[in-house]
């Protein structure tokens, strides 16, 4: 075995590594994903809307259905954006960094999807159920939640714009979980809660886009 | 594949750049170029060599009105480069043996 063969050998090698490094952070495939999902969650948020300011209308509705409350819209979402994933994920596949931070983004996406379990115990047999309106309030945990998402993209993409975003969902998040302000009324905080995610997932998708076409 | 029988594509730095970028899926010319640094002119005779001898897939179409060039590895072009870098790898594994 010559010395020359052996030179090219390590040199071609190390080239092949070095353009699969790059592509690893090249996020084609991410951002393409996330501005679909943004786009589909836009219109998921304005189902959502509707159905809280018509509540008594979706519950007798699903009730008449005889079909599981998280079906609207929460499960046809999840399957459209299941068949997004695919669709693009097969024309691009995930490389890489991006492949391990889809990951992650999913698990945050799931958490957020899980249906809040409330269960009331009481010992009086008097107290009338029906006069008790119950309303949980989960805009702290799924904020805190993409807040993560964003910090842990930053940390490994190196935008700092993602931190700098998280940092100011984090300050959001605490506000409304322990500082009780008057303007944080419920609709206000519905309309946040439903603009938010589209919004994330969009800002994300197309700032890694406009990185990408600048070569950075 | 052995030393004496790589092909000719794999003869070419910039060609194996190409195929190892392609490896990771469909990319358009810009993408090809951002990330093995090649010029617009090498590439273009780059990628009609590999188109000829069937490594490349080639995909021409429009967006937004403008012309876009996306390109594919084939299955023949997959199949030699897993060769290629599998007899890459024998090579150097011989000689860290001979070196023990």
């Amino acid at each position: 075995m010559d010395q020359k063969t052996l030179n090219e050998a390590v040199e071609n090698i190390s080239i092949i590594k070095g353009v699969i490094e790059r592509t690893g952070k090249m996020f084609i495939g991410f951002s393409r994903i996330f501005i679909c999902w943004g786009f589909l969650f836009i219109l998921n948020s304005v189902v959502s809307l509707y159905m809280f300011a018509n509540k008594e209308k979706v519950a007798d509705l699903i009730s008449k259905m005889h079909m599981p409350g998280y079906i609207l819209p929460t499960g046809i979402t999840a399957i459209v954006a299941a068949i997004i994933y695919f669709f693009i994920s097969r024309k691009s596949p995930l490389v890489g960094l991006e492949k391990h931070l889809m990951k992650l983004w999913m698990l945050v996406l799931i958490m957020n999807a899980l249906p809040s379990k409330i269960s009331i115990g009481t010992s009086d047999a008097l107290l009338d159920m029906s006069k008790i309106t119950i309303e949980s309030d989960r805009f702290s945990i799924m904020i805190f939640s993409l807040a993560i998402a964003l910090i842990a993209t930053s940390m490994f993409a190196g935008y700092k714009q993602f931190m700098y975003v998280g940092c100011i969902y984090i300050g959001i998040s605490i506000i409304n979980a322990w500082i009780r302000i008057p303007i944080f009324e419920s609709t206000l905080v519905q309309l946040l809660f439903s603009l938010l995610l589209p919004f994330t997932f969009l800002y994300t998708g197309f700032f890694l886009k406009s990185q990408q076409a600048r070569g950075n | 594949m052995d030393v004496n029988s790589i092909p000719d594509i794999f003869q070419s730095k910039l060609r194996i750049a190409i195929v190892s970028c392609l490896m990771t899926g469909e990319k358009t010319f810009k993408e090809v170029k951002e990330v093995t640094g090649g010029t617009d002119g090498n590439l273009s005779v780059q990628m009609s060599k590999m188109e000829e001898s069937g490594y490349v897939k080639v995909c021409k179409d429009f967006l937004n009105n403008k012309p876009r060039t996306r390109y594919n590895l084939t299955e023949k072009g997959k199949r030699e480069f897993i060769e290629y870098v599998q007899m890459l790898d024998d090579l150097l594994r011989k000689y860290k043996q001979v070196e023990d």
